[in-house]
């Protein structure tokens, strides 16, 4: 039992050392339904969509529902990347077609594929009656999920349009200005981005858009509209008055009328999207590249003014706080202390430099790190710095006071952050050691004379106190590749472990064969068969009839005892007659045997032939 | 007389080659030498040069931690702290380089995240180590369990080895684990590098990452790499801003 638990823990052990070599790198399946209508008349169709990320061979499975039917209207590949992670999807896309009015529900559609299985949630919607619907698209604006939104001049024949909604329209250089980008997709259109919303125009820049934009309804001018909205920023780069747009291009799929009557005008004229149930059911589709823009807007930018900039000035837009803490508050001589500053607040935090020494004499600074953590919507966040400071004297009370400058759009002037000195302690002066603290910024005009002196970067010259040079080059090597990631090695574990499995197997059975008496008598029944059968075999050649005998009744009493676990030489003919049947031959052969040495009865070579032919025969058949 | 011949000639031969080999080790070690006299003389950039030269060859802990001692005297931090990586991968219980590591970070304020307990451990041996420990611990482990039953050996002898094997094994992977998961770390060689939210460089940034810092790359794109710090800050670096410890 001992043997078995080793063993098992030794498999376990392989198993686990595998596992940790191996990685697994299986992706997850998903799959999601959706309909683009939640209510819809008897006489016009839905679209399902079915999307299915993490394979791409499969078929999807719909189960049959009452009253409703599923046409396939296409298929399409999607591949997507977003903030560094790609991913495909996979989606089909059916028209669902309800034959009476009433609640229906989709129920989940199962996905099997190789990589995995999956479902979508069940999807449940409603279908009116031709009247109920007609009122249902009349409602006045604002009603139900969709808002109203004021026709513009020129977008009522456009199925797809864009607006720009800047913060405001005069902005300092630099300045962040919100923007919120809305493109407009007239409902039941299906369409594709095939691109971000792009700023058209010089003398800004727009912040980059977050990937996946808000998604909402909105009814312009009795239309319901899909309408897809970014918020970003835009910052001047350029003085002067500049016009921009926004541009995006996508891919709509638009569906054809079966009749050839003229179109009234242009492939986004409405007839296009008339609400013939031909043209909705049996229409075919369509895909038309468009590129949808934005009118253009006139936008200001003015020059930072140069009245009080401060020396210490970066370029920083906005409205800023400036909180900064340091650790240890207690140090010997040359050892650093860590500045945490952090500018909070809204503005153009990629200009946002780290605070600085307002008196950097008696200290060493070294370049700062930075991390800027967004909060929430907008341009606001905060900005943290990490810099190492070591006192390069003693006598050292405190951290002089750091400073920090921006612009401020609101009040249209400059600003300074002055944070309070940090009482310090520098091993050998006789104060008590302080925890440390958090000081909170305070807000001060500084004096403009009272200029920050620069950070010194000590270069590799005043490296002192590194170990001297090694005089020989010792054993040269080619790569730093590790040996666990070398052939041979990978080699070598392969037969370490296939040996170990043989050493293992032949141990197991070692152990059965110790342990079992049985398989202990089956083995010599093995071994000594052929010697005795060779013995029978020279007498018979020999034509010694007497030895011949003696050496088949001994082969006889060998096995036989073996087989009932008796000793060989207690076997005698009485026995066997009361265990074998009576015309056995090897009874018949035993007895002969014992006739003969008592009587010296002498066999022929025909019956020697015959007898070492039955115990041959009889004997590998006991075993 | 022509068998003899035939005998001068093989061993004319095995002198050429023989010749051949200590004129290349000779030769490698004047410029070796030539290196060290232009360190001596206060010369780190030809001695870099040199050293990084001979790179090429080959490499050994005492080449790379010569290298590395000439950027940090010639004030390249970044290729400094590489190099000392690099050899401490060579030699992991060096102590002149792992102490001349530490002076440099300290000098620069490359100030590391205070160790926790766990990575102190993995941190004990280099990978090769942690290798060699599993696959022998592993290997005395499989023996203690197949050696036949003996009266030497006592039962509870024999336990007492298994369980030894077992964890010291465990601990191995452990300790290979962590440090494989490092092994492909990057150091930053160029001052003022930033991290970028996307693979652009148009792309915000979330912040500078300085020269000499490690970080751990998770993926490529473009001329980009997908990087955790050791602040655990995730973002985009320029593939140009840094250098691989393994990319020898």
């Amino acid at each position: 039992m001992k043997v078995r638990n080793s063993i098992q823990l030794l498999l376990l052990f392989v198993l686990v050392l595998v596992l940790v070599a191996a990685p697994s790198l299986q992706a997850e399946v998903t799959a999601t339904a959706t309909l683009n209508v939640q209510t819809f008349s008897v006489d016009r169709s839905a679209q399902l969509s079915l999307t299915v990320q993490g394979t791409r061979s499969f078929q999807p499975h719909i189960a049959e529902v009452d009253g409703l039917r599923f046409h396939q209207r296409g298929q399409s590949t999607r591949m997507e990347y977003i903030n560094g992670d790609f991913s495909a999807s996979v989606t089909f896309t059916y028209l669902v077609q309800a034959d009476r009015a009433g609640t229906f529900t989709i129920p989940p559609i199962e996905i099997v594929s190789k990589s995995g299985d999956a479902e979508t949630s069940a999807i449940t919607f409603t279908v009116t009656d031709i009247q109920q619907q007609s009122q249902f698209r009349n409602q006045s604006p604002g009603a139900g999920t969709a808002t109203t939104t004021r026709l513009r001049s020129g977008e009522a024949q456009e199925v797809a349009f864009m607006r720009i909604i800047p913060g405001k329209k005069t902005s300092y250089s630099g300045e962040l200005v919100p923007l919120q980008i809305k493109v407009y997709f007239r409902d039941g259109i299906q369409a594709n981005l095939n691109s971000l919303p792009q700023l058209a125009g010089e003398g800004f820049v727009l912040q980059q858009l977050a990937g996946e934009p808000i998604r909402t309804q909105e009814i312009v001018a009795n239309s319901r509209y899909s309408v897809l909205t970014w918020n970003s920023s835009l910052s001047g780069i350029k003085e002067g008055e500049h016009m921009i747009s926004m541009e995006l291009d996508a891919t709509l799929l638009l569906r054809q009328q079966r009749s050839r009557r003229q179109r009234p005008s242009g492939m986004f004229s409405d007839s296009f999207f008339g609400d013939s149930f031909f043209n909705d059911f049996f229409g075919s589709y369509q895909e038309k590249e468009v590129k949808v823009a934005s009118p253009k807007i006139k936008m200001m930018v003015k020059s930072l003014p140069e009245e009080g900039k401060p020396d210490a000035f970066n370029g920083a837009v906005g409205d800023f706080r400036l909180q900064v803490q340091a650790d240890p508050l207690a140090v010997a001589k040359g050892d650093p202390v860590t500045l945490t500053m952090t500018v909070s607040g809204q503005g153009n935090f990629d200009r946002v430099q780290a605070p600085e020494l307002m008196a950097a004499e008696g200290w060493k600074s070294y370049s700062p790190s930075s991390e800027f953590l967004k909060d929430g919507a907008g341009n606001r966040g905060k900005k943290v710095f990490e810099q190492a400071i070591v006192a390069k004297k003693n006598g050292l009370t405190e951290i002089p006071a750091i400073g920090f400058s921006y612009f401020d759009p609101h009040s249209e002037s400059y600003k300074n952050l002055l944070s309070a000195p940090i009482p310090l302690v520098v091993r050998g002066e006789n104060k008590p050691e302080v925890e440390s603290a958090t000081v909170l910024q305070q807000e001060a005009v500084i004096n403009q004379d009272e200029s920050v002196q620069s950070v010194q970067e000590p270069d590799g010259q005043g490296l002192s106190g590194l170990a001297p040079l090694h005089l020989e080059s010792g054993l040269m090597d080619k790569s730093l590749q590790p040996i666990v990631t070398q052939k041979w090695f990978q080699l070598f574990l392969v037969v370490l472990v296939l040996l170990i499995a043989v050493a293992v197997i032949i141990k197991k059975r070692a152990q059965r064969l110790a342990h079992s008496p049985r398989l202990q008598r089956q083995q010599a029944r093995k071994r000594l068969l052929p010697v005795r059968l060779k013995e029978i075999e020279e007498r018979r050649q020999a034509a010694d009839s007497c030895g011949f005998l003696v050496s088949c009744r001994l082969a006889i009493r060998e096995q036989l005892g073996l087989l009932w676990e008796m000793e060989a030489a207690a076997i005698t003919g009485a026995d066997m007659q009361q265990r074998m049947a009576p015309d056995s031959i090897l009874l018949a052969i035993v007895l002969a045997a014992e006739e003969s040495a008592y009587a010296g009865q002498e066999l022929s070579a025909q019956q020697m032939q015959e007898y070492a032919t039955a115990v041959k025969g009889e004997l590998e058949s006991l075993l | 007389m022509k068998r003899r011949s035939q005998m001068i000639k093989v061993w004319l031969i095995s002198l050429l080659f023989l010749f051949f080999f200590c004129q290349l080790a000779t030769a490698s070690e004047n410029r070796f030498k030539q290196a060290a006299t232009a360190y001596a003389i206060g010369d780190y950039s030809l001695a870099s040069q040199i050293f990084a030269s001979m790179t090429v060859e080959g490499i050994s802990a005492s080449l790379l931690y010569n290298l590395a001692n000439s950027y940090a005297k010639s004030g390249k931090t970044g290729l400094a702290i590489l190099n000392y990586e690099r050899a401490l991968r060579l030699a992991p219980g060096d102590s002149d380089i792992s102490g001349n590591l530490e002076l440099v970070r300290k000098e620069k304020g490359i100030f590391q995240e205070e160790r926790t307990l766990g990575q102190r451990f993995v941190v004990l041996l280099g990978l090769n180590q942690w290798t060699i420990l599993a696959t022998g611990t592993f290997m005395l482990f499989a023996t203690l369990l197949l050696l036949p039953s003996s009266r030497h050996i006592k039962k509870n002898v024999r336990s007492i080895g298994v369980s030894v094997c077992i964890f010291l094994c465990f601990g191995a992977i452990t300790g290979m684990y962590g440090r494989y998961a490092h092994f492909h770390d990057g150091v930053v060689v160029v001052s003022d590098a930033r991290i970028r939210i996307s693979p652009f460089e148009s792309a915000a940034s979330i912040g500078t990452i300085r020269e000499g810092r490690l970080f751990t790359p998770l993926k490529t794109h473009n001329d980009y790499v997908r990087i955790v710090d050791e602040t655990g800050r995730t973002g985009w670096l320029a593939a140009s801003a840094f250098t691989s410890i393994a990319s020898f």
